[in-house]
């Protein structure tokens, strides 16, 4: 199960996993848009989800959005936000390609 | 004190300080051993002595009151002219909040009839039916303290009534009997006062709790009645206690403020500025943890911002200050800034522009979510059928509501701590400063708006409560200027 989640982290620079009706999943694919990155948006169904959870963030907070830059787990959605005003997320998603300029 | 001449006070000018629902100011025409038998002129010699010294100026305009009272109410008459009776010199004056009160009136020997036809009676049962006929015709919530200051009386009374001879009481006479009754003058005023003081506590205190159940229950009104008995109560009592400790870290917060200004004003060396800065910080993520636990309880508490001054409620962004807005009041406060720190703050800037804005994308999807949801099915026809199955789904839906305020509050936690790394400790201190002064003048604001004098509307229900909440204190307050 987790093969195939790093498998797909790995397609791309940035991958995102989400579940549909998540709104604080649509809010950080927005934010990286925002940023001129094209991530990869999966859904997660049920089970997956919750693989996620325990497996990522270690049960604490929602599974999704669980954030892949450069086949690397970077986080959930507290992660990114901090990161981003930490002025570290741009340099990390230059470095994995996902962002010129 | 004045017990001395109380017991020849009645011959005197004399105030009728008929606090507590004596509505008629009496003169003192009464034959000193009358009221002083009837009344337990210690009794009102206290009432008299507490109450009578903020209204020295009104004893000339006493005077007519007190003739156009005195036919009608003879009960009164005695009451009234036993607080007539003590005539004290200046004691300190008391708290005038009871500016209704009637006037001091210089005695009018006119009562004396009536009084002394009362005095024919039992003493006893004389002395009681005129405290019962003077509290019974109590007006206003004072009740509480009649009843208190009835005690009083029958305890005088007692003591009254052990004294053998009253008619021994003709002028200034130091006999043991009058020495004894005035020391004992002296205690009822005492605890008069001291009652009085308490009542008054309690009075302001119900007050304050009477304009926060109101708050209380508008809130639970606004949160809509549909949730019924146990949530209601249990999201309300969440509510209040969050509500509590935020002003709790508001009091804790002011303090500290006060220190970093006196730090700065006395230019501490860096290192121990340093530690206030950083307790100061610290006591923001205490603040943002209490917020997080609410969010998880009642998030609608925060999101609706009730907790927050109105005026802050104004500029709220998902329960809380906006970090980018926040960041271009404080730039131009921090002067002098290196170009790179000034380069870092607009950085970070932009960057929490560009989350809250990802926020709100999201927030407004749910917004979006929760409106079909609600729609969802027919409104109209067979609206029951739909309804558990829409409120079912809602309910998921909203539990996201709290993942939202808890990511904006992180940004703003974020955003103090970058704020905290990019400068120095001094300027750090100063930005802390101002961030505080913001809030405060926002408060500030708020309760100037609230206290405004103006028009109070009793039709407007659902302000007057308040209304006339805001603009009694004020009066209050200019009432003893």
């Amino acid at each position: 199960m987790m093969e195939r989640v790093a498998k797909l982290a790995s397609e791309r620079a940035v991958v995102v996993f989400t579940a549909s009706g998540c709104c604080m999943c649509h809010a950080v694919t927005a934010l990286l848009g925002d940023l001129g990155v094209s991530a990869a948006v999966h859904e997660v169904d049920g089970d997956m989800e919750r693989e996620l959870a325990g497996r990522l963030i270690g049960g604490r907070g929602p599974a999704v959005p669980a954030v892949f830059v450069g086949g690397e787990l970077v986080g959930g959605t507290n992660r990114v936000m901090a990161l981003h005003l930490a002025g570290e997320l741009v340099p990390m998603l230059k470095r994995a390609g996902a962002l010129w300029l | 004190m004045g017990e001395t001449s109380s017991s020849s006070s009645h011959s005197r000018q004399d105030p009728c300080v008929l606090g507590y629902g004596f509505h008629g100011a009496m003169g003192n025409s009464i034959s000193p051993a009358n009221f002083f038998d009837q009344e337990g002129a210690t009794y009102f010699g206290g009432l008299e002595e507490a109450l009578m010294h903020h209204t020295p100026r009104r004893t000339e305009q006493a005077t007519t009151t007190s003739t156009a009272h005195h036919g009608d109410t003879t009960p009164f008459a005695t009451a009234a002219t036993a607080t007539a009776a003590t005539a004290t010199a200046r004691p300190p004056p008391t708290l005038d909040i009871f500016p209704s009160w009637p006037m001091r009136s210089p005695h009018t020997p006119k009562e004396g009839s009536n009084v002394t036809a009362d005095s024919t009676d039992s003493e006893g049962s004389s002395k009681n039916n005129s405290d019962h006929k003077a509290s019974s015709d109590q007006q206003g919530g004072v009740a509480n303290m009649t009843s208190q200051f009835d005690q009083i009386s029958q305890e005088q009374h007692k003591t009254m009534a052990t004294s053998s001879t009253h008619s021994e009481r003709t002028g200034k006479t130091l006999d043991p009997k009058t020495i004894r009754r005035l020391a004992q003058n002296r205690e009822a005023a005492r605890k008069s006062r001291l009652r009085k003081k308490a009542y008054i506590q309690q009075l302001e205190s119900s007050k304050l709790k009477l304009a926060q159940m109101e708050q209380d229950i508008q809130r639970a009104r606004s949160q809509g009645l549909l949730l019924g008995g146990a949530p209601c109560s249990n999201s309300s009592s969440g509510a209040a206690m969050f509500d509590m400790e935020h002003a709790r870290w508001l009091d804790d917060h002011g303090r500290r403020i006060v220190e970093l200004h006196g730090a700065l004003q006395v230019h501490l060396p860096d290192g121990d500025l340093r530690a206030i800065v950083d307790n100061t910080l610290t006591h923001y993520d205490e603040l943002f943890r209490l917020k997080a636990a609410m969010a998880k309880s009642d998030v609608f508490h925060l999101i609706t911002g009730v907790w927050a001054s109105p005026a802050e409620q104004c500029f709220l962004w998902m329960g809380g200050f906006r970090p980018s807005d926040m960041l271009k009041t404080l730039l131009p406060q921090l002067d002098p800034l290196t170009e790179q720190q000034v380069i870092g703050i607009c950085n970070l800037q932009q960057s929490s522009q560009q989350a809250e804005e990802a926020l709100s994308q999201g927030l407004e999807q749910l917004h979006q979510s929760l409106a079909d949801t609600m729609a969802g099915g027919s409104l109209i026809d067979d609206a029951n059928m739909s309804f558990m199955g829409q409120m079912a789904l809602a309910l998921g839906k909203l539990s996201n509501l709290e993942g939202f305020v808890i990511q904006a509050d992180n940004l703003r936690q974020q955003t103090l701590h970058q704020m905290h790394r990019i400068l120095t400790v001094r300027q750090a201190a100063r930005c802390f400063l101002a961030i505080g002064e913001y809030h405060n003048r926002l408060r500030a604001l708020s309760s100037l708006w609230a206290s405004r004098p103006r028009e109070i509307q009793v039709a407007d229900e659902g302000n007057c409560g308040e209304l006339r909440m805001a603009a009694e204190p004020l009066r209050n307050q200019f009432s003893a200027f």
